[in-house]
């Protein structure tokens, strides 16, 4: 639907205005649609892991084992290389900012707290998002223009259940797991840090860590991966089945997943932590 | 409402309506495949051939009309009863259509794996027959990507024949291909037809594929269809539109000076 | 699909009716495996087989192939139009060895 304009010279202000209201509400709608159709994609992800039996649509262990092989075993290099970092910089950060209180001792206790609750999940569902969201979007993307995602369909093979389905149950085991890895891994190279530079012993730093985390900590930091988890998969998917246009629209999908994605985890971060500081 | 699976027409589409947003795509389509057949639907591009085969496998949603493949309308269908169905009919697309993570073997008895019980070695040997029959011996253990567009759509046509279906849909099986690989991929569509007692609806825009092989043509134009007929009804038919698809002319209007000097500088 | 295995002068009989296909052929695939096992010479009689799929023809040549290695004779029996013609398909009219009746397949020594 073109806006009216009275000739190519003079487009007045009003018609220019309408344009531009149009393409937001546009953009807003597309936006609510692509919302959907992760919902959509979730629950049918969630209808096929617990009914698939039921309807001979089942979803497979081999499947599973491959992702969580890709996204969890493959990416222990480098959560393990940027949960070192962290570690190390958050323990630079804390003892040069608690100097000036003379309370560098209480460095242990902000890492640890830190890195359980924030950084861990965070960081670690920000690399997956990079790495696999991309590939499964990518993935997803490719087949789909290739018509692979058709032949499914008309052999009579869910594409949901047999592309995304797996993915989503790999994320959920994989990303808790590797968070824990990450949280160990940093509270390590925190240590190899902290230790000296305070003088005290490995000993004194881990009871200290032990004091200062609880097992409700811990719990909030994973349950967050399982949002996470899901948000990664579901954006994606959403992505790779919306793909439009040939090569360059996987490259577009591809990017689209991991901006989605991250955004969708660090948003979701903020809801969390204020739901449960609220109640 | 379902009809007789074994009766003698195979798909029957009536009334067939389908939108792309607000552009109508088909209009009104009346079609019917008689069991054993080769029916080549044809038409230039923008005709809705493609549209309409992607609705005869239930790739699409139709705005209304009713399709029914071997007696069961498809477009009642829920999506388990469509699962069912997919047994007994088999698609080759465009590209072939493969899975790339999968070795040619894999992907041919990718149904079987999904569906049956089978056992591995009987999908095996199944999957090397079907290899036979497209002249394909031996390529079970390659990848897609080292196959060339030849021997990918035979591969294609293997997967789609591996459960024996009734019915088999080709899309633009010969685009791409050279001459003779093209009539030895039409040969061998004539052998399914003779020897599995198969169905089988083509899409193509090469004419003389479609001449050598269709026991009936379909032509499609701009959504609606211009005619249904043998090979020599078609070639022979009187309507202007068909004769100018089939001399491959395109129609160029004369416009009118002043509507065509607007045209150029922008104004519509 | 029914199947049945009787003896007869020496040779296991098998014989299917109805159906040999996707469904049912894991079946027939059993019933032929077995029989071979016993290492006996074994005839498949097909006459009352009114439809026999890919997949059944693929679970005969399995059985064929293992008696081979047992060392024991397999033949098919009366073999319908049909499913001769998916034999055909398959170009494995000549490789199995078809009786047209059970008494030739009987008769004939291994």
């Amino acid at each position: 639907m073109a806006a009216p304009s009275s000739s190519s010279n003079s487009p007045n202000l009003a018609s220019r205005a309408l344009e531009r209201l149009d393409a937001l509400g546009r953009s807003t709608t597309d936006r609510i649609a692509f919302f959907g159709l992760g919902a959509s994609l979730f629950v049918e992800s969630v209808r096929w892991i617990f009914l698939g039996r039921r309807l001979r649509q089942i979803v497979r262990a081999q499947h599973v084992a491959a992702e969580m092989m890709d996204i969890g075993v493959l990416a222990i290099p480098i959560i393990s290389v940027v949960s070192i970092a962290i570690g190390f910089t958050l323990s630079m950060q804390g003892i040069q900012g608690l100097e000036q209180f003379g309370a560098q001792h209480q460095v242990i206790g902000g890492v640890a707290l830190g890195v359980t609750r924030e950084f861990g999940p965070l960081i670690t569902a920000i690399i997956v998002a990079g790495r696999s969201g991309s590939s499964l979007a990518a993935r997803i993307g490719a087949m789909t223009i290739s018509q692979e995602v058709d032949a499914l369909k008309v052999m009579g093979i869910n594409p949901v259940r047999f592309l995304v389905a797996p993915s989503l149950v790999a994320m959920l085991i994989v990303l808790p797991t590797l968070t824990l890895w990450s949280i160990a891994i940093s509270l390590l190279a925190s240590a190899l840090y902290v230790t000296p530079v305070i003088g005290t012993t490995l000993g004194a730093f881990v009871t200290e860590v032990n004091a200062s985390i609880t097992t409700d900590d811990l719990a909030h930091g994973l349950t967050k991966t399982l949002i996470f988890a899901v948000l990664i998969t579901i954006v994606a998917a959403s992505k790779g089945t919306s793909v439009e246009g040939g090569a360059e629209g996987v490259g577009r999908v591809t990017r689209d997943s991991v901006v989605g994605g991250i955004s969708a985890v660090i948003i979701s971060d903020l809801l969390f932590v204020y739901a449960m500081t609220r109640f | 409402m379902s009809g007789d699976p074994n009766g003698e027409y195979v798909i029957e589409v009536e009334n067939l309506v389908t939108h792309y947003g607000d552009r109508q795509i088909l209009k009104n389509v009346n079609l019917r495949i008689r069991r054993g057949e080769i029916m080549v639907i044809m038409g230039g591009s923008g005709s809705g051939k493609t549209t309409l085969l992607r609705h005869l496998m239930a790739l699409e949603k139709a705005t209304s009309g009713s399709i029914k493949l071997l007696g069961s309308d498809v477009t009642q269908l829920n999506e388990i009863e469509l699962y069912a169905m997919c047994r007994k009919i088999g698609v080759s697309f465009q590209g072939g259509a493969l899975l790339s993570s999968l070795t040619v073997g894999e992907n041919i008895t990718l149904p079987l794996r999904e569906h049956t019980d089978l056992d591995q070695t009987v999908m095996d040997i199944m999957a090397r027959m079907k290899l036979e029959v497209v002249n394909l011996a031996g390529f079970e253990n390659l990848m897609p990507s080292e196959l060339s567009g030849g021997m990918l759509k035979r591969a294609a046509l293997a997967r789609a024949i591996i459960t024996d279906p009734a019915l088999l849909f080709c899309d633009e099986p010969s685009a791409g291909l050279d001459p003779v690989v093209s009539s030895a991929l039409d040969e061998l569509i004539l052998r399914l037809r003779d020897a599995m007692d198969m169905t089988i609806v083509v899409v193509t825009h090469e004419l003389d594929s479609a001449f050598r092989i269709a026991d009936r043509i379909t032509v499609l134009d701009q959504g609606a269809i211009l005619t249904v007929g043998t090979v020599e009804e078609v070639k022979n038919s009187d309507n202007e539109r068909i004769q100018n698809l089939l001399n491959r002319k395109f129609e160029v209007e004369e416009p009118d000076p002043e509507e065509y000097l607007a045209r150029l500088m922008g104004h519509t | 699909m029914e199947h049945a295995v009787r003896e007869e002068q020496g040779k296991l009989v098998v014989s299917f009716q109805g159906e040999v296909d996707l469904e049912h052929s894991p079946k027939a695939r059993e019933v032929l495996l077995g029989a071979v096992k016993k290492k006996q010479d074994v005839l498949v009689d097909l006459s009352e087989v009114s439809y026999i799929d890919s997949s059944g023809v693929a679970s005969l040549v399995e059985a064929f192939q293992s008696s081979k290695k047992a060392g024991s004779s397999f033949g098919l029996v009366s073999v319908n139009p049909a499913a001769l013609r998916v034999l055909e398909l398959a170009r494995l009219d000549r490789v199995f060895t078809i009786h047209s009746t059970l008494a030739e397949g009987l008769g004939g020594g291994s």
